[in-house]
């Protein structure tokens, strides 16, 4: 099992590593820009082509669900969401075409789960104040303060070792099917490796399609509430 | 028993701890077990919110699913990038 | 050569975080707001049909109260044209019963006097003529003059003592 391959390093700073993570996130990039563009080209007041119905589909489900789960004051969050769902799931199903997936690296995920941190620490800040925000980890009782410090760290940690795990578990088992199947196919000296072809794609359908789109949704849902469980509810 | 180096020491208890890591995939598996019942339960009593309980199951199931993928993140960890080597 | 499998890499955290903000803006600018203008147009679009409709509506209640206004106000006049009209008959047609009653009246009157002046005439020459009837028989009686003055008094007496009623019977 190997990491990420290093293309090339850019003599500065000591040097900075070009590898395979990055390529591939500019890779999905690139194909979230042409996906939108192709979605939303020549869009029309009455919806006509399938295209745009998709991408009114999309939109919709995704304001629905930042809705129903956040409320309606974070739907600023919406396009956010979609971002980190989209890239989540793109990142995962270029593992389809051979590509390694962006979130079987664990900075990647990890940079997402901190900006979520982020975000959960900045309106935690925002909503309530200095003295608010330093009192809310004496919540519910004052002796719980030391593990709700703990949590300001494991909370992005589990989040992006989550997603992390996940991906690395799913590509870890299919290497070794791949590498079982290999065995088993030189073993009974088939003419074509079609072990090798034929199952780990039923099983790569689930660890990759099904797991991937999981993760992604289990994160961008993870995100969404504990954003909105810092900041003050909706009724008050 | 001569040449059995320190690594290759290392290497064998690490099969056996990420074998004992993996352990930790029974908690996980029980409580995914136990919260994907009482969602059919649930479903069962209201067809009508069969969409709200799934997604809190998913939820759920990926929060417990969390100890097991740390016990599974370390047998991996042992197995193909030991960080004890 | 390979990065390690597991690694925290500071770097590649920055670049991350700047494709995250990347496809952020992409999604944004080409997928999300798009959609949404458009959303928003259609929502304008349909909102001002219903403006158009809701103004359409308006109008012909309101043409419809004016109608009814008209339809309420004509009647109301004809009712006043009719009820005036009769009234004013009424009045006329009372005032000429009047009127014949009066003349009515007044000619039953005017005959009933006519009567009672010739009734009264007749008697007085009635009177009279038997006052010179009687006079003429006192005087061929007695064969002299009579003062004629004081014996129709006389006469004239007699008679107011008999009464009329007996003149008459």
């Amino acid at each position: 099992m190997e990491g990420p391959r290093i293309y090339f390093t850019i003599p500065i700073f000591g040097g900075i590593n070009v590898n395979e993570t990055e390529v591939n996130l500019l890779i999905v990039t690139l194909l979230l820009l042409v996906v939108s563009l192709i979605l939303t080209h020549k869009m029309e007041k009455i919806p006509r082509k399938k295209t745009q119905l998709l991408a009114e589909k999309i939109v919709i489900t995704i304001d629905n669900l930042v809705e129903s789960t956040m409320g309606k004051r974070y739907m600023a969050f919406a396009p956010y969401m979609m971002t980190l769902f989209a890239s989540s799931v793109f990142g995962s199903l270029i593992s389809l075409v051979g590509l390694r997936s962006t979130t079987q690296d664990f900075n990647t995920t990890l940079c997402w789960a901190l900006v979520t941190a982020f975000f959960i620490h900045y309106i935690g800040f925002k909503s309530s104040g200095f003295k608010g925000y330093l009192h809310s980890f004496a919540e519910p009782i004052a002796v719980m303060t030391p593990i709700n410090m703990i949590g300001i760290v494991t909370t992005p940690m589990s989040m992006a070792l989550r997603h992390f795990g996940n991906v690395l578990g799913g590509s870890a088992i299919m290497t070794l099917l791949y590498s079982a199947f290999a065995g088993v196919s030189s073993m009974i000296h088939l003419p074509i490796p079609a072990l090798q072809v034929g199952v780990p794609a039923i099983l790569s359908l689930y660890f990759d399609f099904f797991g991937g789109c999981m993760q992604a949704f289990i994160f961008c849902m993870l995100t969404m509430v504990y954003i909105s469980n810092v900041g003050p509810s909706d009724d008050s | 028993m001569n040449g059995i180096t320190g690594p290759d020491l290392i290497r064998a208890a690490s099969a056996i701890g990420a074998g004992l890591a993996l352990i930790a995939g029974i908690g996980p598996g029980i409580g995914e077990g136990y919260a994907a019942g009482k969602a059919v339960e649930a479903i069962g009593r209201q067809p009508e919110s069969s969409g709200a309980v799934t997604k809190t199951l998913l939820i759920g199931c990926a929060m417990a699913e969390t100890t097991g993928i740390y016990g599974l993140f370390i047998g991996l960890a042992l197995l193909f990038f030991n960080p004890l080597l | 050569m390979t990065e390690s499998v597991f690694s925290v890499n500071g770097w590649q955290l920055v670049f991350t975080l700047c494709n995250l903000l990347l496809d952020y803006f992409i999604l944004k600018k080409f997928l999300y707001n798009p959609v949404k203008k458009m959303f928003a147009l259609r929502q304008k679009e349909v909102e001002d049909v219903y403006a158009k409709a809701d103004e359409a509506q308006t109008a012909a209640i309101t043409m419809k109260t004016q109608y009814e206004e008209k339809m309420a106000s004509a009647k109301e006049e004809a009712d006043e044209i009719v009820r005036s009209a009769t009234g004013r008959a009424q009045l006329r047609s009372d005032a000429m019963i009047a009127e014949a009653r009066d003349s009515a009246a007044d000619i039953i009157k005017r005959a009933g006097e006519q009567a009672e002046i010739e009734k009264k005439q007749a008697l007085n020459e009635v009177k009279n003529q038997i006052a010179d009837i009687a006079l003429q028989a006192a005087e061929t009686v007695i064969e002299k003059e009579l003062d004629a003055d004081s014996h129709r008094r006389m006469i004239d007496d007699f008679i107011e003592s008999v009464g009329e009623d007996k003149w008459q019977s």
